[in-house]
């Protein structure tokens, strides 16, 4: 009987535990909300953009727009000076383009969306639009259409040609500009937006200095001339510059590209060394420019002296690595979407190539541009009747005008575009291949590859083209 | 309710069939002759009927005879069989029956079944074995002595963790290493690493933290028709550990057993010994490498110049400054355990303690244990009560590894004429932050050593309470609740580096300082509740079983970390102006299983195992939440059909199994979530939330799954036992199929679907092959003994198919340029990486400066896996002195080098030194141009690479790029050598021990290595203890070799 008893016991206790149903019932998160207002994630996908535009695009285009040159005693980005980046060298950038920023635009367009909530809609678009937009300038073709479906079970999307994507973005910008902003539905952003602070009207004309600006990368390939004019004479104008500020000395608060590349908690090596396309450009000019983009080497005595672009494999160079000049990067440098002299020098562009003088706009560029690099607005006068005086005969002469200065404004800022705008306008005309080209010919890289993690994953990834094949825009 | 009748029903089922109209009782005892212990479950049976019953846990049995009845036959695997008188009050005696190959081995479970009757490899490891060596872990002691089981140390460090494999990979992304079971009870092998190719630190596992000298047996359940019973747990097999426990009647006994060890570095790397400090061929004062000019002996200035004063020293090498820097580790290890019993009551205690500091300077590398075991059973009149509770509390301090400011990172590029260990004295102007001689990257290996800390404790608790009622005649209840704990702590600290601003090193060399802290928790709780039942007909017997099975893990984990340090030397996370990072994670997961099995054997002859296991797991979708594991196997006794054929053949045996076992889903992987917002960057710490004061979401880079289903292994063995003339030669085969399919991964899946991975049921992956294990005796006289044993095991694993068109290949391990991938038709963890060009017909081709270039894309290399591996144990005795001793040779297989990779780059290699360093054409290389019509055409090139150009060279791999580092992983090595001498019971019979024996013993004395392998010992890694660490190691704590001095006694 006692048996019975004790067995009886360790039964009835058994059946305690497992006897109420929902015994196997703990398998809900304690770790991860299931769900989060979208308001809460334009804070992440912008900082995402931010990452992609400011770090990875910095570091591409300050070597292929030739503003620095890898450093004679440092590695880490021989591919790039050598044109001979891989695949691999591409994944970070992707990853956090499609699965860090645009998968939480489309998050919040399809949440805002239902809510009617205009303001966050127009938000997230524009900023989408912006970051697919460079995605297409840099690789040509992305997957688009399939894009950003995985949780709907696409997972293998197909690439769609850049034209296509670009129309469609286009259409999306003016059906978000289209929505009814007076709606008692649209909510207030405020803080959560670190570019505008929510500001409605701001986003407004982001989003036209964004057409503009997508329009003028289409000039070689179709005529814009009517939608260049459209954006000209929109009402929502546009922006002054667009920014997130904020950065500071603290780890996981600073520049994305500083922490990375210039932070002792990064990569702690600098890599970057001044090419002397750009610091010798800017002496000769007497352009004192050079002195905010660039500081001195700790042996060269306070003098700023450049590297032959490319030339990393020079004999001299452990000597010279510590004479050859640096970037002036600083650990709070805003992150910039549009500077004030970029969109000056696109207005001036887009009015030249529209039939109106765009001489003001470039002025305005310039001395833009010497604010930013810490000179005053006079310091640029007798450039701009000197050398850097506006051209008064052909539209092409005004192109190079406009765009070799947009190309010194943007050194330490946005130097991918002038890399870009170097593809569509071949100006500056004086670049010139790095001095350890894996390529050859005295070709220059015209694109990105696509990732690896994207060739090896997706079966509907195109093949890689050679790194010197324009892009659709560019062709 | 309804349970307990439906139990209560089953108990007189069973009975039924052996009630039988009796007329005269007798009562008797069955004791072992060996130890006088009882034996429990012997069978008595009248001679010639089919009556009988079997013993109960005090060895009593109670028997009712036929009036004209008189003899007993008992019997009892393992012994003797005895036919005595029946006489109220017996006792019996039985002879243990070495010749009869009745081993008892431990099962699933715990069960005790014949070795014989077992339809699947086995594989018992006992006590002497384990301990022979003075070993700190157990596991360490297994090495090279089982077929088929693979235990790698992950380096030489002081309580570095092991990697253990039964039977080959079988999973791509999970867990691979099998289930441990002490005494009935799981108990995690909980191991805390860091793997980030910038911090790689090993605090060990915790199955290495068990006192070998506790262990009775482990018994290694290879085949998932072995383990099966314990289902969704035993995918990658099971290994058993049965602690000591006391013997009833024995008196007081005390064992005491230490070692002393002393470890050293074991120099493997090769280095050059005619360059030293510089650059491109020429010296550099501040180069963290040797591509300057040869030693010429010439007093040069080098280093810093601080207060107008350099250093000079003549420009000649330091072959040693390696070796020199290691010193001699140095470790104790002391055992002591009392144990005992009366007849009704045993018990065993025991403390152990370790420490141990290893070949670093300093004690930074140490590790200390103690460990404390009791166990203790004591019959009651109708129930029988044990327990069993181990506490292991450790405490280690490792040295970091990987890029940055790693011990090894900064000495492996120190030039070559460099003396280390001057360099001791890291405050000296010279030698401190300001004025270490280079600004790339690296800092004074001793002020990492010295300044910077990497601790862990650890509690870990397991135990079990065990009870067995014998309900009706064999019929038996048995129930073990364990629980297996434990808690640790991490504390890991980053010194702060700021040189001066006129230091050279000023803007470069600079790290913030940071402190983390973490902590963890455990708690798996496992209950067994089972029915045991052997009833006899005839020629037949049965062994049955009918169970059921909780099992509730839970686990938290906190970490904290503060980069930014105020103030320095003080480590706390108060000690910094910046955000905290903080990280909380918690796991819950049950799991409730019923099972059965079915023993049937048939005139000791024929015997059919058959059992099934169902699961139901919280992990899993509610709806599909259930799911069972079925099990079968024959074996047929070849010696017991032909007697005749013993004189030869003295046993037999033709084994045949097929077995299912699962593993079920981590938790919480069902559903999408959104996370925490983070902006993280390569080599940065990208942007953290909250930024600005918001804090923000992100939608989860990893689909859940709702309809996930189990992964599935699926098992079919056969195997053949046969030993001969006497069991002097005794072969055990075992050839095997495995696959497992259904397997549970977050697939990485493209980016642009906007997601980096989602939750998938794919994939098939086999491993099948041969395990061969051959024991010779070759001489067994009286005083002199020699026995030998070679161990084979060959599996070929092979990815059968992964997911068509959504998965055709998937990277496993290693990081962006150099990987270990799966994909269909390859085996798992072949290598891709970025060789060199080349064209159609193998030609390198090379840029301008005729140096190769490298592919665009990864291409494959070989896998991971060896081809064979072997183990050799041999053992002579020779009137108490023996000499033992383990080999273990792996053939086939790479892993990558980062050792190799940093010592090409900074030209400390042994082959950077080739053909002198001068100019020389890449054989058989051509230049990629174009013709006229604008075809791509090779040339022949002649560009000889320039001097300055050589270190460039190497710093991209040499010629074969970065495959250079993909390093043959063959390997051949004594794990352990002794030689012993146990005293004579002549000696010590006046002396108050029992035993008195003491050895010399060696550990990994050297190991051999391919000729192109001049770098690292293949064993090692930093990437942790699944299938990832088998990628390779990214600048590890190197390889080591000890010996010691063991004593052991007994009172």
């Amino acid at each position: 009987m006692k048996k019975i008893i004790i067995i009886s016991i360790f039964t009835a206790m058994l059946l305690a535990f497992t006897g109420c149903s929902n015994f196997l019932d703990v398998n809900t998160d304690p770790n991860n909300p299931a769900t989060a207002p979208y308001k809460m994630v334009l804070p992440v996908a912008e900082t995402s953009t931010a990452a992609f535009y400011n770090n990875y695009l910095m570091i591409y285009g300050s070597i292929w727009a030739e503003h620095f040159s890898q450093n004679f005693t440092s590695n880490q980005y021989n591919a790039i000076n050598d044109y001979n980046p891989q695949p691999t060298d591409f994944n970070w950038m992707w990853s956090e383009s499609f699965s860090g920023a645009l998968n939480d635009y489309q998050f919040i367009i399809n949440e805002a969306e239902n809510a009617e909530d205009w303001n966050m809609y127009l938000v997230a678009t524009s900023l989408q639009a912006f970051h697919y937009a460079i995605l297409v300038d840099l690789f040509d073709k992305i997957p688009y259409s399939e894009g950003l479906k995985g949780n709907t079970g696409i997972l293998a999307p197909k690439y769609d040609d850049g034209q296509t994507i670009y129309n469609d973005l286009l259409t999306r910008i003016d059906n978000a500009l289209s929505k009814d902003f007076s709606a008692n539905t649209n909510k207030i952003i405020g803080s959560n937006d670190f570019v505008f602070d929510g500001n409605i009207d701001n986003w407004k004309a982001f989003a036209n200095t964004l057409k503009l600006k997508m329009y003028l990368r289409q000039t070689k390939v179709t005529n814009v001339t009517a939608k260049l004019t459209e954006c000209l004479n929109s009402s929502y104008g546009f922006v002054n510059e667009a920014a997130i500020t904020g950065f500071s000395d603290a780890a996981g608060k600073r520049n994305p590209f500083y922490g990375v590349n210039m932070a002792a908690e990064g990569l702690g090596t600098d890599n970057f060394r001044a090419a002397d396309v750009l610091l010798d450009y800017l002496k000769n000019e007497g352009d004192v420019r050079y002195i905010g983009i660039y500081k001195p080497g700790p042996t060269a005595s306070g003098t700023y002296k450049s590297m032959v672009f490319g030339d990393r494999l020079n004999p001299a160079g452990s000597t010279l690595s510590d004479q050859i000049a640096r970037g002036n990067w600083k650990t709070d440098d805003p992150v910039y979407f549009f500077t004030e002299a970029m969109v000056d020098f696109m207005i001036a562009e887009a009015k030249e190539r529209t039939g109106v003088s765009g001489k003001d706009d470039y002025q305005a560029g310039v001395r833009a541009s010497f604010v930013d690099f810490g000179y005053a607005e006079s310091d640029a006068t007798a450039l701009l009747s000197g050398s850097y005086v506006y051209p008064t005969t052909t539209l092409d002469a005004k192109v190079k005008a406009i765009i070799t200065q947009k190309w010194i404004a943007s050194a330490i800022r946005l130097p991918i575009e002038a890399w870009l705008d170097y593809n569509r306008t071949g100006y500056p005309d004086f670049l010139k291949a790095s001095a350890n080209s894996q390529i050859g010919g005295g070709l220059l890289p015209k694109r990105f590859f696509f990732p690896a993690s994207e060739t090896s994953r997706n079966t509907n990834a195109p093949g890689q083209e050679t790194i010197d094949t324009p892009v659709w825009w560019a062709k | 309710m309804r349970k307990l009748t439906f139990l209560l029903a089953c108990l007189f089922l069973v009975g039924v069939g052996l009630v039988h109209a009796q007329s005269r009782s007798v009562s008797g005892k069955v004791l072992s002759a060996e130890d006088g212990q009882p034996i429990i479950g012997a069978s008595v049976v009248v001679k010639g009927t089919t009556m009988g019953t079997i013993t109960d846990v005090s060895g009593n049995f109670r028997i009712s005879l036929q009036e004209n009845a008189k003899t007993l036959v008992i019997s009892y695997v393992g012994m003797k069989t005895v036919e005595v008188e029946a006489t109220n009050g017996m006792t019996v005696r039985m002879q243990s029956d070495a010749l009869v190959i009745d081993e008892v081995v431990v099962t699933a479970l715990g069960m005790r079944r014949q070795q014989k009757a077992l339809t699947y490899a086995v594989t018992n490891v006992s006590s002497e074995e384990l301990t022979q060596a003075g070993q700190r872990s157990a596991l360490s002691a297994l090495q090279g002595k089982v077929a088929g089981l693979s235990i790698t140390s992950n380096s030489g460090a002081p309580g570095s963790s092991s990697r253990i494999v039964l039977r080959g990979y079988s999973s791509i992304s999970g867990n691979n290493e099998p289930l441990f079971v002490v005494d009935g009870v799981p108990i995690s092998n909980n191991a805390t690493q860091g793997t980030t190719l910038f911090n790689t630190i090993d605090f060990g596992n915790s199955v290495n933290d068990i006192n070998p000298n506790d262990i009775e047996t482990m018994t290694i359940l290879r085949g998932a028709s072995a383990s099966a019973l314990y289902g969704s747990r035993a995918a990658n097999g099971v290994i058993l550990i049965t602690t000591k426990s006391g013997k009833a009647q024995e008196k007081f006994r005390v064992d005491y057993s230490g070692t002393v060890r002393f470890t050293n570095y074991m120099p493997i790397l090769k280095y050059q010994t005619e360059y030293g400090q510089g650059w491109s061929g020429h010296f550099a004062y501040d180069e963290n490498g040797s591509w300057g000019p040869k030693f010429d002996g010439k007093n040069r200035l080098w280093g810093r110049v601080i207060n107008g004063q350099q250093q000079y020293k003549p420009f000649v090498g330091q072959p040693n400054n390696i070796t020199d820097f290691y010193q001699t580790g140095l470790t104790y290890n002391n055992s002591i355990s009392f144990s005992g019993g009366t007849q009704k009551t045993t018990f065993y205690a025991s403390y152990s303690n370790i420490t141990d500091d290893g070949i670093v300077p300093t004690d930074v590398d140490s590790y200390s244990r103690n460990a404390f075991s009791f166990n203790g059973k004591t019959e009651g009149k109708w129930m029988t009560v044990s327990s069993s509770v181990t506490y292991n509390q450790k405490e280690v301090s490792a040295v970091g590894g990987g890029q940055g400011y790693s011990v090894f990172n900064n000495i492996m590029q120190i030039p070559r004429d460099f003396s280390i260990v001057d360099m001791a004295d890291y405050k000296n102007q010279f030698n401190d932050i300001n004025g270490y001689y280079t600004q790339y990257g690296i800092v004074n290996p001793y002020w990492t050593l010295n300044e910077d800390g990497n601790k862990y404790n650890e509690d870990h608790v397991y135990g079990n309470l065990k009870i067995e009622i014998p309900l009706y005649k064999s019929i038996r209840f048995t129930t073990r609740l364990g629980d297996d704990f434990y808690t640790n702590r991490t504390k890991q600290w980053v010194a702060i580096i700021q040189p001066d601003s006129w230091s050279q090193n000023y803007g470069n060399t600079e790290d913030p300082g940071s402190v983390s802290v973490s902590s963890g928790y455990r708690n798996e709780l496992n209950i067994d509740a089972f029915l045991t039942f052997a009833p006899q007909f005839g020629d037949f017997e049965v062994n049955g079983l009918l169970g059921y099975n909780l099992n509730s893990r839970y686990s938290n984990s906190m970490s904290t970390s503060v980069t930014g340090l105020d103030l320095p030397g003080f480590y706390n996370l108060k000690n910094s102006s910046g955000q905290p990072i903080v990280a909380q994670s918690y796991s819950q997961r049950r799991l409730i299983g019923i099972y059965g099995q079915a023993d049937l054997s048939y005139k000791k002859m024929l015997y059919l195992n058959l059992g099934i296991r169902n699961d139901w797991s919280s992990t899993l979708p509610k709806d599909a939440n259930s799911y069972n594991y079925p099990t079968a196997g024959l074996s047929w006794i070849l010696t017991e059909t032909f007697p005749e054929i013993k004189k030869v053949l003295s046993f037999g045996k033709l084994r045949g199994s097929y077995g299912a076992t699962g593993n079920d889903p981590g938790a919480y992987v069902l559903k999408s979530v959104m996370v925490a917002g983070d902006v993280s960057m390569p080599f940065g710490e990208g942007v953290a939330f909250p930024f600005q004061n918001l804090n923000s979401y992100e939608v989860s880079n990893t689909i859940g799954n709702a309809t996930l289903r189990p992964e599935l292994t699926k098992e079919i063995e056969l195997g053949a036992d046969l030993r001969f003339l006497n069991n002097r030669i005794g072969i055990d085969v075992a050839w095997y199929k495995r696959n497992t399919v259904d397997q549970i991964m977050a697939v990485s899946i493209p980016t642009s679907t906007g997601y980096t991975s989602a939750y998938m049921n794919l994939g098939n992956v086999q491993n099948k092959g041969v395990e061969i294990q051959l024991n010779l005796t070759p001489v067994k006289t009286k005083d002199f003994n020699w026995d030998l044993g070679v161990s084979f095991a060959k599996n070929e694993n092979m990815v059968v198919e992964l997911l068509d068109g959504v998965l055709d290949e998937v990277q496993i391990g290693g990081y962006s340029g150099t990987g270990i991938w799966a994909k269909a038709g390859k085996p798992m963890g072949y290598f891709k990486t970025s060789g060199v060009r080349k064209t159609a017909d193998g030609k390198i081709i090379v840029s301008a400066n005729g140096i190769p270039i490298a592919s665009s894309d990864l291409q494959e290399y070989g896998s991971f896996q060896h081809d064979y591996t072997m183990g050799f144990t041999t053992q002579l005795n020779y009137k108490g002195v023996y000499l033992a001793a383990t080999f273990d040779f792996r053939s086939g297989g790479l892993f990558f080098s980062r050792t190799a990779d940093i010592n090409d780059f900074v030209g400390n290699n042994i082959r950077t030194a080739y053909n002198d360093r001068r100019p020389f054409v890449a054989p058989n290389s051509v230049r990629e141009t174009k013709n006229s019509a604008g075809e791509t055409i090779y040339v022949e090139n002649t560009t000889p690479i320039a001097v300055s150009n050589i270190s460039s060279l190497y710093s991209a791999g040499g010629l074969e790029g970065n495959a250079s580092y993909l390093i043959d992983k063959t390997s051949f090595r004594p794990r352990e050598i002794v030689l012993g001498y146990q005293l004579p019971k002549s000696l010590i019979s006046k002396t108050p021990f029992t035993k008195v024996e003491f050895s010399v013993n060696a550990q990994n004395l050297f190991v051999w290595l391919p000729s192109t392998n001049t770098f690292i010992d293949p064993d090692v890694t930093t990437f942790g203890n699944s299938i990832e660490g088998e990628f390779g190691e990214f600048s590890s704590y190197p390889a080591t070799r000890s010996w010691g001095l063991s004593l052991k006694l007994s009172l």
